[in-house]
């Protein structure tokens, strides 16, 4: 049966709550959790979909939590000795936590990964790096986003029990089969229970620090319906605006990643959708900028709106930069006015860090050039492997710095300085060539002639309040376009419209003629038909169309149908039909005025595509409108 | 890839002019900015759409929107996938002129089975599969037109030169010309060109430290006699303005006239203490 069990303390170690890989994230909790987690589920990305993380709190009634009677003796062994005040405070928080009827827990899933792969009594394993590992990778991929094996304690810093459970499921290699795990990692403080001297580091699963293998072990909520993993911080401190703070850093650091579908978050179960249709909406949501704004991390949100600018703006230029014996980066460069002359540098769409200063390269000024904005990042072909590489390297846990220090061999060191300064300095002479400024012996005072326009035509002087207009733009809305289609063809034309100046066209008719390619339908007269619809029968077999129209008159009708195509419309030969027969690959049938008609025919060749169907009377025909 | 008003699709698709779907409306606003001096065009879409099936899908990254943009001139067909409901694309320099028609579209971009939206007409009611790329709404088409050929900016009738007969730290101001040119040492030009083109500061710093002065010596200059100026092409323009702003120039009170006539250029200095603040 599961259970919690401490590490034993033989030597009376003296652990207190500051442990090292929290206290990294203490202060930014909901920042940090968002972020490290998202990194990790980025990294361990599999199959051509993006990865989607899920954050999402539950409200789990204290019986279904199968630990919470332990955990909370252990806290109250804890809370026996004396402690300082501050201890004394965090566990007695903790205690009310774990004997509340429900106990907040905060789920961060993913789908589309690999999961935490096994053995997981393999020490090497990620599932193994992950729970058990301190200061261990758990990614086996060098270029992968996460450099310490650090990330993994931010979910700690957002529970009060310091309770983190995992939950896994993965692909067997061995034997290609989807098995399943979980554990969970605690840490309290050191403490005696009854003569046991025990360890702040505590684990709940299957005897002997082993993890729960059989999924029926492991309460519904920590279960798994696909291959990917789940995260659970226990007794989650819910705060105000948890939910758009998590927002806020995932937007920030992973932008490029979600633009690129890379990457989608959903937080506070679903309260934000995060995804490359949604993106530039929550990048200027009010409730996003006020969150920004409490927090001073405006500067971040502008940031990530210009940087997103940056990198998909067909206005900007992308230079691929060679750096000799390492690889290729890409530098992304805007050259537009209000910019603030800028390069940050991205790894696998994440923000890293614009700080070059450990290279003596702060990259902060750029004297002679014009406003700008530049993405620097490793080239997103295998040529980019290895400076993805070197710059995971070089990285800060804190993710604001690149530091040459973190390489100890002497010999690597000075590499890595001398590629990145070679690096930056292909970057400066790249933005000095292509943001210069003009030099020329003559020039019209451009900015002037709104002013005092030649002509005589100057404009009224505006309002301070209004925002600058350089004459160089013009500003538009765009027009109804000319509709060289009869609207209501292919309906009743019921749909509305909320409001605006477009109204709603009656429902005209089709004339009979191939449009397209203006090849007449005989020289018999066409019939109107109205509120024409087509479904496919079968999803299986596209040969098949039901077809429905309501004419407008009586008699026998000749029925075309074309494929709807790039230029034109060939015709679709009809070699069956439920009504009526066929006459050289059309259909003839009788009909009456203003009745709802279907028919279901047969294609010679199978086409599910839209089709564009009509009329015209038969010869001979009996049909009048 | 063709769109029109008249296709019909072999699933519910919501469209004004369609009832496949009803109860729904869809409705999208788009706005263009045209940079005249490098022939570049972006626009910015917002769509309002209530179906919540349709948004449904948009947000949970099933469906996306964007516009099938054409442009006959340059021979750009793209489906260009904007921000929903509301975003920004910047197109290439040259990429669009003359007229461009805009389609706002959503369509699939994951597989979806049995789609059977609210208010789906009976005639769907089986329920459509629906594959990556195939169209889930439709707008009217829009229309807007991109300055061919590029509009020239508005002729400046004022004009900055570099010349080697001046000392450092001098300036000369020609009115005897058809342009009110100030002349001035190399490296001064070069550093006025400078100003100009670095910032939103250095712009405004030299609003105030160069055009003022030179506008201040322009009305000093006509005082005394405007009729020897009638003959130059940027006498009229800066005579309409001087009527526009009320500038009495028998009379002008040069440093206030100056302001005015310059948009009130002190203003902007703002700049230079909002920034750190």
């Amino acid at each position: 049966m599961a259970e919690i069990e401490f590490l034993r303390n033989q030597a009376n170690k003296v652990e207190g709550l500051a442990y090292a890989g929290f206290e990294t994230f203490r202060g930014s909790p909901y920042t940090s959790c968002a972020r490290e987690t998202g990194q990790n589920s980025r990294d361990a990305a599999v199959g051509g979909k993006p990865v989607r993380v899920g954050f999402n709190l539950l409200e789990i009634p204290r019986a279904e939590v199968p630990f919470a009677s332990s955990l909370q003796h252990s806290i109250e062994c804890c809370l026996a000795r004396p402690h300082d005040e501050k201890t004394r405070q965090h566990l007695a928080r903790a205690q009310q936590t774990i004997s509340a009827r429900t106990i907040k827990v905060l789920e961060i899933s993913d789908l589309n990964t690999t999961g935490l792969t096994g053995p997981i009594d393999d020490p090497n394993s990620v599932f193994a790096a992950l729970v058990k590992g301190d200061g261990v990778t758990n990614k086996s991929d060098p270029t992968s986003a996460g450099s310490f094996g650090i990330g993994k304690n931010a979910a700690y810093a957002v529970s009060d029990l310091q309770t983190v459970i995992y939950s896994s499921r993965y692909v067997d290699a061995s034997t290609n089969t989807e098995k399943f795990a979980a554990q969970g990692r605690l840490r309290l403080i050191s403490h005696v229970d009854g003569a046991r001297k025990l360890s702040a580091e505590g684990y709940w699963g299957n005897p002997g620090f082993e993890a729960i293998e059989n999924e029926n072990d492991v309460p519904n909520w920590m279960r798994r319906s696909g291959v990917g993993t789940s995260i659970y911080s226990v007794g989650f401190r819910e705060q105000e605006h948890w939910v758009y703070r998590m927002s806020l850093s995932l937007i920030t650091n992973f932008f490029a990643a979600i633009d690129r579908r890379e990457i989608e978050f959903s937080i506070g179960n679903r309260q934000v959708q995060m995804n490359q249709s949604t993106l530039d909406s929550i990048l200027v949501s009010v409730e996003l900028r006020r969150v920004a704004q409490e927090a001073d991390q405006l500067e971040e949100l502008e940031r990530a709106q210009r940087l997103l600018n940056c990198i998909r703006s067909e206005v900007s230029q992308q230079h691929t930069i060679s750096v000799a014996g390492l690889g290729d980066f890409t530098l992304h460069l805007l050259v537009a006015e209000d910019l603030p002359r800028e390069v940050h540098v991205l790894r696998n769409g994440i923000y890293i860090t614009d700080s070059f200063a450990k290279f003596g390269q702060p990259m902060k000024r750029f004297p002679g050039t014009r406003e700008f904005s530049a993405v620097l990042e490793p080239a997103r072909t295998d040529a980019g492997r290895k400076p993805s590489q070197l710059l995971k390297q070089l990285e800060n846990p804190e993710h604001t710095a690149l530091e040459p220090e973190r390489i100890v061999d002497p010999i690597e060191h000075r590499k890595a300085r001398s590629q990145i300064k070679e690096l930056i300095s292909k970057v400066r002479e790249i933005i000095r060539e292509t943001a210069k400024i003009e030099d020329i012996d003559r020039s019209q005072l451009d900015e002037l002639s709104h002013l005092f326009a030649d002509g005589g035509v100057a404009r009224e002087s505006s309002d301070d309040d209004q925002e600058k207009d350089p004459d160089h733009f013009r500003y538009g809305t765009a027009q109804p376009g000319r509709r060289t289609e009869p609207p209501g063809i292919a309906g009743t034309g019921p749909g509305r419209r909320r409001r605006g100046p477009r109204q709603q066209q009656q429902p005209s008719a089709r004339t009979g003629q191939g449009r397209r390619t203006k090849t007449p339908a005989g020289s018999q007269a066409a019939v109107p038909l109205k509120s024409i619809r087509s479904n496919l029968p079968s999803p299986t077999d596209g040969r098949r169309r039901v077809i429905y129209f309501t004419p407008s008159i009586d008699g026998e009708i000749e029925l075309t149908v074309q494929a709807s195509g790039l230029s034109t419309d060939p015709t679709l030969n009809v070699v069956a039909t439920t009504s009526g027969r066929i006459a050289n690959g059309h259909v003839r049938t009788h009909v009456k005025d203003g009745e709802r008609t279907s028919i279901e025919v047969r294609f010679a060749e199978s086409f599910a595509g839209p089709i564009e169907l009509s009329a015209t009377t038969t010869p001979g025909g009996d049909g009048e409108a | 890839m063709k769109i029109s008003e008249s296709t019909s699709y072999p699933h519910p698709v919501l469209a004004p002019w369609s009832d496949d779907i009803g109860g729904a409306t869809i409705e999208t606003t788009i706005n263009f900015r045209e940079d005249d001096e490098n022939n570049q065009v972006s626009i910015h879409c917002e769509m309002r759409l209530d179906q919540p099936d349709i948004v449904a899908l948009i947000n949970s990254g099933a469906a996306c929107f964007g516009c099938y943009v054409r442009c006959q001139e340059t021979g750009m067909r793209r489906l260009q996938r904007i921000g929903f409901p509301a975003g920004t694309h910047d197109f290439a320099s040259g990429a669009l002129l003359g007229r461009v028609q805009i389609r706002p579209v959503v369509w699939a971009i994951s597989s979806i089975s049995g789609y059977k939206p609210t208010g789906v007409h009976s005639e769907f009611s089986a329920g459509s599969n629906i594959q990556p790329g195939q169209i889930l709404a439709l707008d009217f088409e829009q229309v807007i037109e991109v300055t061919r050929p590029p509009l020239a900016s508005v002729e400046s009738i004022f004009e900055i030169v570099a010349a080697e007969d001046l000392d450092e730290g001098e300036f000369e101001i020609d009115t005897d010309a058809d342009r009110i040119t100030v002349r001035m040492p190399e490296a001064t030009y070069q550093l006025v060109q400078a100003l100009r083109q670095t910032d939103a500061r250095s712009r405004a710093t030299i609003m105030n430290a160069l055009y003022m002065p030179i506008v201040m010596d322009v009305l000093d200059q006509l005082r005394e006699d405007t009729s020897q100026f009638e003959q130059y092409r940027w006498f009229h323009p800066f005579y309409a303005r001087c009527q526009l702003c009320d500038v009495n120039l028998e009379q002008p009170d040069l440093m206030n006239d100056a302001q005015k006539l310059l948009d009130k250029p002190f203003t902007s200095l703002r700049v230079l203490v909002d920034e750190e603040a």
